[in-house]
């Protein structure tokens, strides 16, 4: 399989083999629709992502660049967050702003599989945790009158555990 | 193309910055428009204008609609041609053509263009974030004026744009700056993992996690029922959605209440009869979504809706 260059937004290049690329949607869309062939020396520019993260993204790729495809029918499955592999709960502990901008750069690349774990990340930072809580986690202000709490409360209740 | 025409296009999408520009029949004065300055171009214009006459607004719009071809065009050849995409440090005029085309993917028929519109989405979501954030705060600017555009195409809009607004999510004043926005679709994927006591939590923590909770409180509700084979709902009716029932009791009672309050106590023979006659309104309508929240109801719905003809289970969808 032949490589690849990748630019990140700071301008740092990345060769890397092209089937590790191909993981990205968007990348793989772009050298389709332009027409790239093998042994050119193109560079693919990927203004979204900054070379930490791409770098990031590339290691992912490449220890899961023999899965297989995620198919449609894995949408319809129920979602579950306790099937995160160790190897990508290992891969995942980093602070959160760099969490969010694997995130970030999993959706921007199209890369279905390191969204779906990062969101799954994400979602078990949440769970379990009380509003409170949860706004501690993500730095977000409650901006709820106490009529208006009271009123989202109310709502709740039709599905509180008996 | 001829020289003359091309020369024309090429002039199309900067005429706004000029001072004084002929509209339809109609010259509109633009010198306060800021597309040389780099703000928000024809926008500025519009919004400049907003206190005189609904028609100016009126033709500034459609006069914009009218070039969207060309601004479409434009970015497709930038990309195919240059191999990159236009986008990582847009000019003045490319963001004008950007936010038009991004009008367009919303109003128009994208069928043919869908994937480089999928493309260009993503882009113009990153790279104008500035100007989308704007959306969020200043609707009239996407929106437009309720007398000028109506509101089902504000609705419209609203739903269409509303993936791509993202960050506008969560307001500035909510989050700390050095934490990386999620824009708000990502958001809903990271929610869609919850299960329904963890979003009950998330509704809690603020408005903008209530609203956006708030579907997958229903979602998750549905996934119930799912289970139980009811009916397979298509992922793309998530969102609350039920307009033009006017003429009924049991309609207005459901329509006034919050989407997840439209219970209907369907195991009690009185109410089953409003609730069959609901249904069978239901017909005459289309993208009506009816949910409904506990197990208890599940069988005497599903009898309701098989004996009830298929358009009436088409356009049901039971949460």
């Amino acid at each position: 399989m032949p490589n690849i260059k990748l630019q990140s937004s700071d301008g740092e290049i990345f060769d890397t083999s092209l089937d590790i690329a191909l993981c990205s949607l968007t990348i793989k869309t772009m050298i389709d629709d332009c027409g790239i062939d093998e042994g050119e020396d193109t560079v693919v520019p990927l203004p979204n992502v900054n070379s930490t993260i791409l770098r990031k993204v590339l290691t992912w790729a490449q220890y899961h660049k023999d899965d297989p495809q995620p198919t449609e029918d894995d949408d319809s499955k129920e979602k579950r967050t306790d099937d995160i592999s160790s190897w990508d709960a290992d891969f995942l502990k980093v602070d959160q702003g760099t969490l969010f901008e694997l995130i970030l750069a999993a959706n921007y690349l199209d890369i279905k599989g390191l969204l779906d774990v990062t969101c799954k990340t994400v979602a078990n930072m949440i769970k379990g945790k009380t509003p409170e809580e949860i706004r501690k986690t993500f730095n977000i202000k409650n901006d709820f009158t106490p009529a208006e709490e009271e009123q989202v409360r109310k709502e709740n209740e039709w599905c509180e555990e008996k | 193309m001829s020289e003359k025409k091309r020369k024309y296009k090429e002039q199309d999408g900067i005429r706004f910055a000029g001072k004084r520009v002929k509209i339809g029949y109609n010259w509109v004065n633009f010198e306060e428009c800021s597309v040389v300055n780099g703000d928000w171009s024809v926008f500025g214009a519009i919004t400049r204008h907003r206190n005189e006459s609904t028609s100016l607004r009126e033709l500034v719009w459609e006069n914009i609609s009218l070039s969207i071809g060309y601004y479409r065009t434009l970015i497709i050849n930038k990309y195919l041609e240059e191999k990159t995409l236009p986008f990582s440090t847009p000019t003045e005029f490319e963001k004008l053509a950007l936010v038009n085309y991004s009008k367009e993917i919303l109003c128009g028929d994208n069928q043919v263009y869908r994937d480089i519109d999928k493309i260009a989405l993503q882009a113009i979501a990153y790279t104008l974030k500035s100007q989308i954030v704007v959306v969020r705060f200043h609707p009239v600017l996407y929106f437009g004026d309720q007398d000028v555009f109506g509101q089902e195409f504000q609705r419209k809009i609203y739903l269409l744009f509303r993936p791509y607004q993202g960050f506008a999510f969560l307001s500035p004043e909510s989050i700390e700056k050095d934490l990386p926005l999620l824009p708000r679709e990502i958001w809903m994927i990271i929610l869609e993992n919850l299960p329904l006591k963890d979003l009950k939590n998330t509704r809690l923590a603020s408005k903008e996690f209530n609203d956006l909770s708030h579907s997958y409180f229903m979602k998750t509700a549905f996934i119930n029922v799912s289970q139980h084979s009811l009916m397979k709902i298509p992922p793309t009716y998530k969102n609350f959605k039920i307009s033009n029932i006017r003429d009924s009791k049991v309609t207005k009672n459901l329509l006034d209440r919050k989407p997840h309050s439209l219970i209907t106590d369907v195991s009690k023979t009185s109410q089953r009869e409003d609730f069959e006659e609901f249904l069978q309104k239901c017909s005459r309508i289309s993208n009506l979504n009816l949910f409904v929240n506990s197990y208890k109801f599940l069988n005497p719905i599903k009898m309701i809706t098989r004996q009830l003809s298929d358009s009436v289970v088409d356009s049901t969808l039971i949460f």
